[in-house]
């Protein structure tokens, strides 16, 4: 055990004082149980580099906070001596709209980078949970995601460069500013998705898109989640140019505008940016498929709810009292079948449940709540365990972005990698090899 | 002396018959003539490509190699096919190349005693003589007739010789009772009269497919024209100029010129896509500052593949109903070397009742080849197996081509693999629908 | 190490006896890829499986001998080049598509499948592969994968990266091991992402699971005729200004369209400065609203003339002109020095006049085929290197441009990748740190030196040294650059 008041000393030099946060002020950066001696805020990279170097050398283990979102994904760190707190880096530092792109540093929140691209009439499609709070560089360490990676990915085809601060404080770049590059390897690939535990994101370059003329959308609700599924996948047959395709079932379908009087197993929300004339094609084909499927109701979103509703559909499985969270992935035809099988083994378990899909890439979001007496933490991690077998029976994976620490302790986060641990180990152990950036916290146990 | 001079007084490449620099250097190294090249397809292999053949021959022109059983080996796996020649945009003379290389290598590489005795009597002793192979076919004919031949077939007794005598002896076509040939005779046009065309009769077509060229000479007349089929003419020379053997090959061009020209036709028609291709290139084949140089222009601008020179006519449709299944064998000397791929499936497509399908690699060599399916008998017959899948995921009732190598291989295949349907000329189909039209009106 | 002879032997009974190449005439013939480097490597070997992949690399980690991959060899950076000392893996054997995957628009491909091959096999189905190298009707996807390439349809839909879900990959020790997949987003490191672009330096791919698209239901094509390249420049810009972003914007300068019209008679006017190709693909919707869009903006910005093909057929004779468009620079110059800088899209046309400037100077010539949407530029630079001087003029000619392109804040490579050729480069980009940090990547694959060595990374000591040429390229011989 380190000694309580000597920690924060070390960073003295390297920052000034009100970056330095120690004692009672600790309390929200606690994981897993865990709190961290000492937070801290720098304000540029050369701060989170002397940082960073100074835990190397004293062999300290870091945890690095963005809006902390989604900071219950990943096991408990194995240890936590500095909560690194990165909001503070949160300068745009190149914007040339006609370019479309921006290089930005990582503690900029989605939702004021977007108020910034607004302006000149783009934006950056990605939607994930949380954007009011999160941050870009959070973003790309949980490689998150939302409805609009239907049609334009993730943080993985957005991100052309990335600036990172790797475990020693050495900082080195990886692309460039332009929006198509080889030269040399793909590193931004490596670092989104990595939790952090590889370097810490201090800085990107990012695609950005013109906004689209309008924006449309419509909601058809169905009776099951297989016609549903049935209705998604015909769409996603076609070649019609949709913008978000998200299947909603269970207590999610609550969330959405009008989802509460409809009686309704299932729903499927499709979006079309563009012109008048490609949305309405994009909705009238789409409501004639989810009519032929069995659509309960199919109703048309107008055009200033869109926004809404893909916000909706971001947040809807992770509702206020939601205690489990997971995303689980499988082949898009198999999405409406381990729905299903979520709602029936919830159902056993007596949990509420709701999902969102994006269907064409075989993403879940899902959460669940339950009645106190029946949300004891080893009937949860029962569950969590049967259901990741479910998905496993399916080709997939289920990875528990949320649980309380009770639960976290007695259920692995990730699973099992799918293929290449061992090399993802030795890059954990090229890249840090002393164990400072999120121990413990990713995939088997890096 | 410069290295570059050193080098070029080393080189295996000696005297006027060789690829020149400049066309050598034309190739960019671009790859873009891989993925069309046949022996490419099937082996995978740089060596067997258009491109690794290029690069040889460089290679040998620069003196960085000898030209070593190996490397002609490669060079005598090309089927001289020409796809790659349309696939690259450098406009690298491929075919011509290989020629002249083929007569760079057969004086380093003269090969084994049967493998020169073999060259000597097709391309010396029979090809420019075609009273000796219609006095073989006479005799192929009577063995054929006698039953001789389905009793060496039943004995097996080819199966003790090398390669695979029994194969191409079980295969061999059917040589009919007439055969056709040069004559003094005028095929009257029907209908109004266009113009007059001269029709190469050629060696082994007027033999064994007496039919189509029948069929074409029926066809042109139902066209408005009258055919003739010059005497004094004799095969084109294709084969003899693939194999390297260029001297025969240009004394059989000079004669073709002659025997032409004398009759003045409005065009000089070929049916079978080797020769159409070898006789718009007479001009290469003439020496430069040659009396015939002149002559040789004149012959090649009349030269017309029969489907070409119908499409360009407002030519008769088909007129009798056929009712059937028809895929098309782009023959490479057609679609490769002429660049005519559209004219033939044009035709067909006039005929009613018959339904064009393309199979898969329609214009991926067959392995016929002229000679190479008895030179390199073991890759032939890998392209035939090759086709012989398309064909069957094909399923047409008729293939039809136009060429007579392809017609022989394309039928084998068929046989072999007991596949249904018959392969024949685009040009015999076309006649069968005219006659067929005629007889229903 | 193992003789020779002995070495042959195991290979054949790995991958059968036509498959190894040993004779030195033959082996001359894989010396060089689609780039001007050239060395002859010690043996090539063609598996047809991912077992005798990786039989062939254990037997090769073991006995201490470096293996290249190499999917057709057109590359232009010199990637699949070999070393004396090295067996070369050609994949084009492997070149069978393992499966199509409808509904979940998915395909599982062997490494030497052709990239266009991919396309007219998944056709039927509605549905193709997106990526498309202008080499798409030789280049294989396996070396699409080792160099990230892109196309001209990149501009909308995204270079090969973000079209391969996953890879079944063999380590430089022979083992194999599969990463990603037709499920996404699976816990751990995006190892597949990591290895596309690694220019087959991490690992060799034997098995690609790629992302299909629906084919477009139509395709609109313009060419706009520009007197200018600053024009034709201020075009583009002005497009990309006004939200538009077509599947394709491709430029072809003066000097291209001299070289390819004789070959391709596309229609392109010889006299033009520049012509512009602009393709817009989507819903019958969507390219009917944005066609009237971009032919009114086209004819307002300065194009003396602007045609639409009207046909399949046309469309296919505007892009064969782009497509052969390297190729065809045989037909003009002997010789010809292909760059592949990239800039940001407002700074094309001031490294443009860079580049022409630079070469009308140093009297070489100087064609422009390139990317517009993107800024990927591809300066071709002209001569004849029997003229004395004139290589190394060219060399350093294009050793400058990249420089400008940097200082601009582009970058060294759009799409054709590092290889050998721009190993020297490297330095103006990144900072030795940097390229540690990827090296790190490299050691964590467990390639100790013996997996396409010498490429992408500038040996240690060259670091620091920016070289103003190829040296491999200098001291290539006659006829082995193109």
């Amino acid at each position: 055990m380190q000694q309580p008041r000597t920690l924060p000393t070390l960073f003295q030099s390297s920052l000034p004082s009100h970056s330095v946060h120690s004692g009672e002020g600790l309390e929200p950066y606690r994981l897993d149980g865990l709190i961290p001696e000492v937070a801290l805020s720098p304000k540029d990279e050369e701060q989170v580099a002397s940082i960073l170097s100074i835990c190397h050398a004293e062999g300290l283990a870091v945890v690095p906070w963005g809006g902390g979102t989604r900071m219950g994904l990943g096991n408990a760190p194995a240890r936590y001596d500095v909560a690194l707190l990165l909001t503070g880096l949160n300068r745009v530092l190149e914007y040339q709209p006609e370019d479309l792109t921006t290089t930005v540093q990582a503690g900029l929140t989605l939702a004021t980078l977007d108020a910034e691209l607004r302006k000149e009439g783009q934006f950056l499609p990605l939607d994930p949970v949380g954007y009011d709070r999160t941050t870009l560089g959070g973003v790309q360490a949980s490689a998150a995601s939302g409805p609009l990676r239907h049609r334009y990915g993730t943080a993985r085809d957005q991100t052309i460069g990335i600036r990172v601060v790797h475990a020693d404080g050495t900082i080195t770049k990886a692309g460039g500013k332009v929006v198509k590059n080889v030269t040399g390897y793909d590193m931004n690939k490596l670092y989104i998705g990595s939790l952090g535990t590889l370097g810490i994101i201090v800085e990107a370059s990012l695609k950005v898109m013109p906004l689209p003329a309008s924006e449309g959308a419509l909601l058809a609700f169905f009776p099951s989640i297989e016609t549903a599924g049935e209705a998604a996948l015909g769409v996603m047959g076609t070649s019609l140019d949709t913008a978000f395709l998200s299947l909603v079932a269970g207590e999610a379908v609550h969330e959405l505008p009008g989802g509460r009087s409809v009686d309704g197993a299932a729903a499927l929300a499709v979006g079309a940016f563009g012109q008048a004339a490609p949305i309405a094609r994009v909705l009238r084909d789409a409501t004639a498929i989810c009519n032929r499927n069995g659509a309960a109701e199919v109703a048309t979103v107008s055009s200033n709810e869109v926004t809404n509703l893909r916000r909706v559909l971001a947040e809807a499985p992770r509702g206020g009292s939601t205690t489990l969270m997971a995303r689980l992935g499988v082949r898009p035809e198999s999405v409406a079948g381990l729905i299903q099988s979520m709602a029936e083994l919830s159902n056993k378990y007596s949990f509420n449940f709701g999902a969102v899909a994006h269907i064409s890439h075989g993403i879940v979001h899902s959460g669940w709540t339950g009645k106190e007496g029946l949300m004891e933490a080893q009937r949860q991690a029962t569950f969590i365990e049967e259901a990741r077998d479910v998905a496993r029976a399916e080709g997939g994976y289920l990875v528990l972005e949320s649980a309380p620490p009770g639960v976290r302790a007695l259920v692995d986060s990730w699973g099992d990698a799918r293929g290449g641990q061992a090399l993802m180990s030795n890059l954990k152990q090229q890249f840090d090899p002393t164990g400072v950036l999120n121990p413990g916290r990713f995939v088997g146990g890096i | 002396m410069t290295q570059k001079e050193r080098m070029l007084t080393a080189s295996d490449f000696m005297g006027a018959e060789a690829p020149s620099e400049d066309d050598l250097y034309k190739c960019v190294h671009c790859g873009l003539c891989l993925n069309v090249c046949p022996t490419y397809l099937e082996t995978g292999l740089e060596t067997e490509s258009p491109r690794g053949r290029i690069y040889l021959m460089r290679a040998v022109n620069e003196g960085r190699v000898k030209i070593t059983e190996a490397v002609n080996s490669h060079w005598s796996l090309c089927l001289e096919c020409r796809a790659c020649e349309v696939a690259c945009p450098s406009g690298v003379p491929y075919g011509h190349m290989m020629e002249l290389t083929r007569t760079q290598a057969l004086r380093r590489q003269p090969g084994s005693f049967s493998t020169r005795l073999f060259r000597w009597i097709t391309f010396r002793q029979l090809l420019p003589h075609q009273g000796r192979l219609v006095l073989l076919a006479r005799l192929a004919r009577i063995y054929q007739r006698s039953g001789l031949k389905s009793l060496v077939s039943r004995s097996k007794a080819l199966r003790l010789l090398p390669g695979n005598v029994d194969m191409l002896h079980d295969n061999q076509p059917t040589i009919p009772a007439e055969i056709f040939g040069p004559s003094s005779a005028v095929y009257p046009a029907l209908g109004e009269r266009k113009g007059r065309v001269a029709l190469l009769s050629g060696c082994i077509m007027p033999l064994i497919y007496t039919d189509a060229m029948n069929a074409t000479v029926r066809v042109l007349q139902h066209n408005g024209y009258d055919v003739v089929v010059p005497m004094g003419q004799g095969c084109c020379g294709a084969l003899n100029a693939h194999a390297g053997v260029r001297d025969e090959a240009r004394a059989m061009a000079k004669r073709n010129i002659d025997a032409f020209l004398a009759y003045e036709p409005d065009a000089i028609i070929v049916n079978s896509a080797g020769c159409g291709s070898t006789m718009k290139e007479y001009t290469l084949l003439i020496e430069e500052g040659s009396p015939y140089a002149e002559k040789a222009e004149r012959f090649v601008a009349l030269v017309k593949d029969v489907n070409e020179f119908l499409v360009t006519l407002p030519f008769q449709e088909g007129l009798g109903e056929i009712k059937a299944r028809v895929t098309y064998q782009d023959p490479c000397h057609l679609a490769h070397a002429q660049r005519i791929t559209k004219a033939p499936r044009e035709l067909l497509k006039t005929i009613p009742g018959v339904e064009l399908v393309e199979m898969e690699e329609a214009s991926v060599c067959c392995g016929a080849a002229g000679s190479y399916s008895v030179t390199q008998q073991a890759f032939s017959q890998r392209l035939m197996k090759r086709k012989t899948a398309h064909l069957a995921e094909a399923g047409a009732d008729v293939v039809a081509t136009a060429n007579p190598g392809c017609l022989i291989q394309l039928q084998t295949a068929l046989n072999n693999a007991d596949l249904p349907g018959r392969v024949c000329h685009v040009v015999e189909l076309l006649d069968e629908s005219y006659r067929a039209g005629v007889s229903s009106e | 190490m193992k003789n020779s002879s002995d070495l042959v032997k195991q290979l054949k009974a790995i991958v059968g006896d036509e498959y190894v190449v040993h004779l030195p005439e033959d082996l001359l013939v894989f010396e060089r890829d689609g780039s001007p480097e050239n060395e002859v490597p010690r043996l090539v070997v063609l598996p047809d499986t991912t077992a005798q992949v990786s039989q062939v690399m254990r037997l090769a980690y073991e006995n201490g001998i470096p293996v290249v991959p190499r999917g057709a060899g057109t590359g232009l950076s010199g990637g699949a080049v070999p070393q004396s000392v090295s067996i070369l893996m050609p994949l084009s054997r492997m070149r069978r598509v393992l499966d199509v995957d409808v509904t979940n628009r998915t395909a599982v491909v062997e490494p030497g499948v052709v990239n266009l091959d991919l396309s007219h096999y998944t056709e039927k189905y509605g549905l193709h592969y997106v990526p498309d190298p202008s080499s798409q009707k030789a280049c294989t996807i396996g070396g699409n994968v080792g160099e990230n390439a892109g196309g001209p349809h990149c501009l909308a839909y995204g270079v090969t990266t973000n079209h391969v879900l996953g890879l079944e990959l063999v380590l430089a020790d022979g083992t194999i091991v599969e990463v990603g997949g037709d499920v996404r987003d699976a816990p751990g490191y995006d190892l597949t992402g990591t290895v596309v672009g690694s220019e087959g330096t991490l690992a060799v791919a034997t098995k690609i699971t790629v992302r299909l698209m629906p084919l477009p239901e139509a395709v609109k094509t313009f060419l706009a005729v520009y007197d200018d390249m600053d024009t034709a420049c201020s075009a583009v810009t002005m497009l990309i200004g006004k939200g538009l972003v077509p599947a394709a914007l491709e430029m072809l300068d003066n000097l291209t369209i001299q070289a390819v019209e004789p070959y391709v008679h596309a229609g392109y006017p010889l006299d033009a400065g520049a012509v512009l190709l602009v393709e817009l693909d989507g819903m019958d919707e969507t390219v009917k609203v944005e066609s009237d869009l971009v032919g009114n903006l086209l004819a307002e910005s300065g194009a003396r003339e602007v045609r639409r093909a009207e046909t399949e057929e046309e469309r296919q004779l505007l892009w064969a002109g782009r497509k052969g468009a390297f190729g065809a620079f045989g037909r003009i110059a002997p010789n010809y020095y292909l760059l592949d800088g990239v800039v940001p899209r407002t700074r094309l046309l001031e490294a443009l006049r860079y580049a022409t400037d630079l070469c009308a100077e140093r009297g070489l010539g100087l064609a422009n085929v390139f990317h517009a949407g993107d800024g990927n530029l591809h300066p071709i630079i002209l001569f004849d290197e029997r003229q004395p001087g004139k290589l190394e003029l060219a060399m350093r000619a294009g050793g400058d441009i990249l420089k400008k392109c940097v200082e601009l804040g582009g970058v060294l490579s759009g799409e054709h990748g590092v290889g050998l050729e721009k190993l020297a480069y490297m330095p103006l980009m990144f900072t030795p740190e940097d390229m540690k940090a990827m090296l790190k990547v490299r050691e964590a694959f467990g390639n100790d030196g013996l997996l396409n060595p010498d490429k992408v990374f500038p040996k240690e000591g060259e670091v620091a040294e920016y070289i103003p040429q190829s040296a491999a390229v200098l001291n290539a011989g006659t006829g082995s650059y193109i």
